[in-house]
C-alpha cells in the first residue's frame, strides 16, 4: 500500500463559498486595523490601566494551537509512528499558519505599527522576552518550511532531524511565550510554572484542533479515516487535558496557600467575570466535561464525541488564555501594602475591560488570512493523503 | 507523480503573483508616490530663501539640502539618550526658516516622504496663498533629490 | 506550479525577508548607532526626596506645572487621562487607629528599573545619571513596561494631543509610552525640575531634586537628617524618591 497526497479540486461551490467568507473577514480585519490605527488604540476600549487586550489573548491562543499541530506532525517525525504519517504535512502546515496569525495579531496591536518593522530588528534588548519572542517565531516559521519541504521531498533522515529541531523549537518558542507573562511583575502573573503550564495547554488546544481538523476535512473530501487513528489521538487529548488540570491545580493552590497572595487568589477565583470564565469556561466545560467524554466507554469510541469533545476544548483554552492576560491586569499592583488607597485622579483599585467589536473584528480578520492561506493551501499543495490506514505491515507503507 | 488539480496552469501564476505583489506592495506604493510626485509641477521644489542670515546655517547649502536629517538624527540621539543638548535645534531652524509649509514640506512632499518630526515637534506651519510668481521672487528651485525606500524607512 | 516550487518560493521568501531585516541593522550601524558619544552625566545620579509633612492637602501646583511644562496629555474620561505625579490618598489600620496621609506619587526612577529590562527596543532606558526615560522616537508602542512597572507610573498615550500648552517642548503623538522623565531637559541646563519650582514658588517647598552621589547636596542631607522610606523596598527595584513622613 502506498501512500499517495493529493490536491484537492477546489472547484465546488462550497469552497468557493468558505475561500469568501474568509477573504471578507480579511477585508473586515483590515478595515478595523486602519479605523484602530486611525483613531488611535483607545478605540478597542484598552485603557492606562489594562494596557493589554483581546489581541494578546488572541496571539497567545494562535502561538498555542500551533504548538499543538506541531506535536501531531512530531508523532511521525520525531517518535517514527508510520501510522500518523497521513497527517504529517497538514499538521507541519496548519502549525506554521498560526504562529503567522500570532505575529500579525502582536503586529495589529502595537501602538506605532509603521516602527515594529524597522526598530525590533535594529535595536534589540536581549533581555526583554518580547524581544527574543519574535525571533524565535521567525526560526519557528522558517523551521516549518524547512520541515514541510523535507516532508514533500520524502527525505527520511532531514524529517527526522528537522522534526526534532521543530519540536525542541516548539517547546522554547511556548516556553519564552509564557515567560512574557511568567517573568512580569504583576501579581497575577508572576509564576515560574506559568511557561510550562502554557505549554501543556498549547499542546491540548493544538491536539483538539487537529482533531476537528482532520475528521471535518476527510469527512468533506469523502476520503477514508480510519477510527482507530482518531480514538489515539483522543486519548492522547485526554492526557494533556489532565496535565493542564494538574497545573492549574498547582498554581491555584499555591497562591491559595501563601498568604501574601491570598487575596490575589481570591479575586481570581472568586472575584468578577473572569472567575465565571475559570470556573465554568475553562474547568467545566474546557476540561472536565471533555475528560468525562473521553474517559467513558463510549464516548471514547465516537468520532461523533471526539470532535465535541475537542471542540471543548478549544474553547476551553481561549478561555485559558482569557484569564490568563485579563486578570492579571485589572488587579491592581500593591503599592502600599497594608494600606488602602482612598482618594487618586486615576484609577487605582481592581479595574474593568470590556471585549470590544473592533477587537473582535480584528482577531476574524487574522483568522480571515490564515484560513484564506489554508485553502489555498489545500487547492495547490498536496497535503492530504486519498486515505489513512492504519498500516498492516508498517515497513512497506513508508516506501 | 500524478498532478490531480484540474487547472495547474492557474495555480502556476497565482500563488507567484500574489507573493510577488504583497512583497513588492510597500516599494510599489512609494514608487507611485513619487512618480504622481514628478508628474505634478512640484516636481522640482520651491523653497523659502531666507531673508537675512542666509550665511550663517550650522553647515553649507548643499549638505543641509540632502543631508539635514543626518544631521538632525545624530543630534536627535545625543540629545535624547546622552543628554548632551547643543545648540543645534530644531527652534533654531525656525528663527530663518519661519514658515513649515514652504520650507519643509515642499520638499518633503516633492520626494513623497513624510517624517514623524511635527507630530511633536513644534513648527509653525503658516499658509499662504501660493501664486507661483509670488513665490519665485523669494524662492529657488532646486532638483529634487533622488531617494529610496530605505531612505523613508530611516527618517522615522 | 509543483508543490516544491511553492515551498521555494515561500521559503526563499521568508528567509530573504528576515534576513534583509537582520541585514539593516548592519547596512545602518554607520548612521543609526549610538556608540561614540562620550558622556557627562555620568557624575550625577539625580533622585528626589518628598517632604510629605509639608505638602498641602489640596494643593496641585506640581501637578499642574508638569502639565504646562510637558505638554502632558489631558482627557476628560480618567481611563485615558495621563497624569506623570499625581496624588492619592491613603488610609491605613494601626491598632484601631486609622492614619490617613497625603501621598504623591511619580516614576521613581529606579536604579534596577524593570520597565527598561522589558522594553524590546531599548526606547526606554536608563539614562547614565540615573533618569528613566522614553525615547519617544524608538517606541514601539507594545505596553510592555506598563505592565511591568510596580508603581503605576506608565501612561500611554492612547490619543492625540490637539493643543499645544508649552510651544518649547515638545509633546507626544498616539502610540507610544510615556512616565514622568524628572525634566531631564530642565536638568541639563542647570534648572530645577518645573513641579519642584512650583512647589517652591507657592512657599511649601516640599520636593528637592538633587545629585545622590554628591554627599553635599541638599537631597543627601535630607536623607542623612530625617527619617525616609520608599515604596515597595522589597521589590529590589531600588526606587530613588524619598519621602520623608510616610
Ligand atoms: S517607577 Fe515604574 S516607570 Fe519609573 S523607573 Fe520604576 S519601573 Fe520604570
Ligand atoms: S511601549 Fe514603548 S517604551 Fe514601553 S516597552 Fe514598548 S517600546 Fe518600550
Amino acid at each position: 500500500m502506498k501512500l499517495e497526497f493529493t490536491r484537492i479540486e477546489g472547484n465546488s461551490f462550497e469552497y468557493r463559498v468558505m475561500m469568501i467568507v474568509f477573504a471578507a473577514f480579511a477585508v473586515a480585519g483590515a478595515l478595523a486595523t486602519w479605523w484602530v490605527i486611525e483613531k488611535g488604540i483607545w478605540v478597542t476600549g484598552m485603557h492606562n490601566r489594562v494596557p493589554w487586550g483581546f489581541l494578546i489573548v488572541m496571539a497567545i491562543y494562535y502561538i498555542g494551537l500551533s504548538a499543538g499541530s506541531l506535536v501531531i506532525s512530531g508523532l511521525y517525525g520525531v517518535f517514527g509512528k508510520i501510522e500518523y504519517k497521513p497527517f504529517a504535512r497538514i499538521a507541519v502546515y496548519v502549525a506554521m499558519l498560526f504562529l503567522i496569525a500570532g505575529l500579525l495579531s502582536i503586529m495589529t496591536d502595537q501602538g506605532r505599527i509603521d516602527r515594529f518593522f524597522v526598530q525590533p530588528f535594529v535595536f534589540f534588548n536581549l533581555q526583554s522576552m518580547f524581544s527574543i519572542n519574535p525571533m524565535l517565531y521567525i526560526g519557528h516559521i522558517l523551521i516549518c518550511i524547512l520541515y514541510l519541504w523535507a516532508l514533500f521531498y520524502e527525505k527520511k533522515k532531514l524529517t527526522k532531524v528537522v522534526a526534532t529541531l521543530a519540536f525542541g523549537w516548539a517547546f522554547c518558542v511556548h516556553t519564552g511565550t509564557g515567560a512574557i507573562f511568567g517573568f512580569g511583575a504583576r501579581l497575577l502573573y508572576e509564576s515560574p510554572l506559568l511557561p510550562a503550564s502554557f505549554v501543556a495547554a498549547a499542546m491540548a488546544s493544538g491536539t483538539a484542533l487537529m482533531i476537528l481538523l482532520i475528521v471535518t476535512l476527510f469527512k468533506v473530501m469523502d476520503r477514508y479515516l480510519d477510527d482507530e487513528l482518531i480514538f489515539w489521538l483522543g486519548r492522547f487529548l485526554a492526557i494533556t487535558v489532565i496535565v493542564v488540570l494538574y497545573f492549574l491545580f498547582v498554581e491555584n493552590a499555591y497562591r491559595a496557600y501563601v498568604v501574601e497572595l491570598r487575596q490575589a487568589a481570591v479575586f481570581y477565583l472568586f472575584g468578577g467575570y473572569h472567575s465565571l470564565l475559570f470556573w465554568f469556561g475553562l474547568i467545566l466545560v474546557g476540561l472536565v466535561i471533555p475528560l468525562f467524554i473521553l474517559f467513558n466507554k463510549k464516548g471514547g469510541k465516537s468520532i461523533r464525541w471526539i470532535v465535541l469533545a475537542s471542540c471543548l476544548v478549544i474553547f476551553g483554552v481561549l478561555c485559558e488564555r482569557y484569564v490568563i492576560v485579563i486578570p492579571g491586569l485589572i488587579h491592581p499592583p500593591e503599592l502600599f501594602p497594608g494600606m488602602e488607597i482612598t482618594h487618586s485622579i486615576v484609577d487605582e483599585g481592581i479595574s474593568t475591560y470590556h471585549i470590544s467589536f473592533l477587537e473582535v473584528l480584528q482577531a476574524l480578520g487574522v483568522m480571515g488570512v490564515i484560513g484564506f492561506m489554508f485553502g489555498a493551501g489545500l487547492k495547490y499543495m498536496k497535503l492530504l493523503p486519498t486515505e489513512a490506514r492504519i498500516p498492516k505491515h508498517p515497513a512497506s507503507a513508508d516506501s | 507523480m500524478p498532478n490531480n488539480t484540474s487547472d495547474p496552469k492557474s495555480g502556476q501564476v497565482i500563488i507567484p503573483v500574489i507573493l510577488i505583489i504583497l512583497i513588492l506592495l510597500p516599494f510599489g506604493y512609494s514608487l507611485v508616490n513619487r512618480v504622481i510626485a514628478q508628474g505634478s509641477d512640484r516636481s522640482e521644489a520651491f523653497l523659502e530663501r531666507p531673508d537675512a542670515k542666509y550665511e550663517n546655517c550650522i553647515r553649507d547649502t548643499e549638505y543641509m539640502r540632502y543631508h539635514h536629517w543626518e544631521l538632525l538624527r545624530t543630534v536627535r540621539v545625543e540629545v535624547v539618550r546622552y543628554g548632551k543638548r547643543g545648540d543645534i535645534r530644531l527652534d533654531s531652524c525656525m528663527e530663518c526658516h519661519p514658515n513649515r509649509e514652504r520650507f519643509c514640506n515642499r520638499c518633503h512632499e516633492a520626494v513623497s516622504l513624510t517624517p514623524d518630526c511635527f507630530g511633536c515637534h513644534y513648527y509653525p506651519e503658516i499658509f499662504q496663498p501660493s501664486s507661483i510668481e509670488s513665490v519665485t521672487e523669494k524662492t529657488e528651485l532646486i532638483p529634487v533629490p533622488d531617494t529610496t525606500v530605505v531612505d523613508s524607512i530611516l527618517t522615522k | 506550479m509543483d508543490r516544491r516550487d511553492f515551498i521555494k518560493v515561500a521559503g526563499g521568501t521568508v528567509l530573504a525577508g528576515t534576513s534583509c531585516t537582520y541585514a539593516f541593522r548592519f547596512l545602518t550601524s554607520s548612521s543609526m548607532s549610538d556608540a561614540g558619544v562620550d558622556s557627562t552625566l555620568a557624575k550625577r545620579k539625580w533622585g528626589m526626596v518628598i517632604n510629605l509633612d509639608k505638602c498641602k492637602e489640596d494643593c496641585t501646583a506640581c501637578l499642574e506645572a508638569c502639565r504646562e511644562e510637558n505638554n502632558v496629555y489631558h482627557d476628560e474620561d480618567d481611563r485615558w487621562d495621563i497624569n506623570w505625579i499625581r496624588k492619592v490618598k491613603i488610609e491605613g489600620k494601626i491598632g484601631s487607629a486609622t492614619t490617613e496621609k497625603t501621598m504623591i506619587l511619580l516614576c521613581n526612577h529606579c536604579d534596577n528599573p524593570p520597565c527598561a529590562q522589558v522594553c524590546p527596543v531599548q526606547a526606554t532606558y536608563k539614562r547614565e545619571d540615573g533618569i528613566v526615560i522614553v525615547d519617544h522616537h524608538r517606541c514601539i508602542g507594545c505596553r510592555y513596561c506598563m505592565i511591568a512597572c510596580p508603581y503605576n507610573a506608565r501612561f500611554f498615550n492612547f490619543k492625540d494631543e490637539e493643543h499645544w500648552i508649552n510651544p518649547d517642548r515638545p509633546k507626544r503623538t498616539h502610540g507610544v509610552a510615556e512616565s514622568c522623565h524628572l525634566c531631564a531637559h530642565r536638568l541639563d541646563a542647570g534648572k530645577m525640575p518645573a513641579c519642584v519650582e512650583a512647589c517652591e514658588k507657592i512657599g511649601c517647598g516640599a520636593l528637592s531634586v538633587g545629585d545622590f552621589n554628591d554627599p553635599e547636596s541638599n537631597v543627601s542631607k535630607l536623607i542623612a537628617d530625617n527619617s525616609v522610606k520608599r515604596i515597595r523596598e522589597d521589590l529590589g527595584t531600588e526606587p530613588k524618591v524619598y519621602y520623608i513622613g510616610l
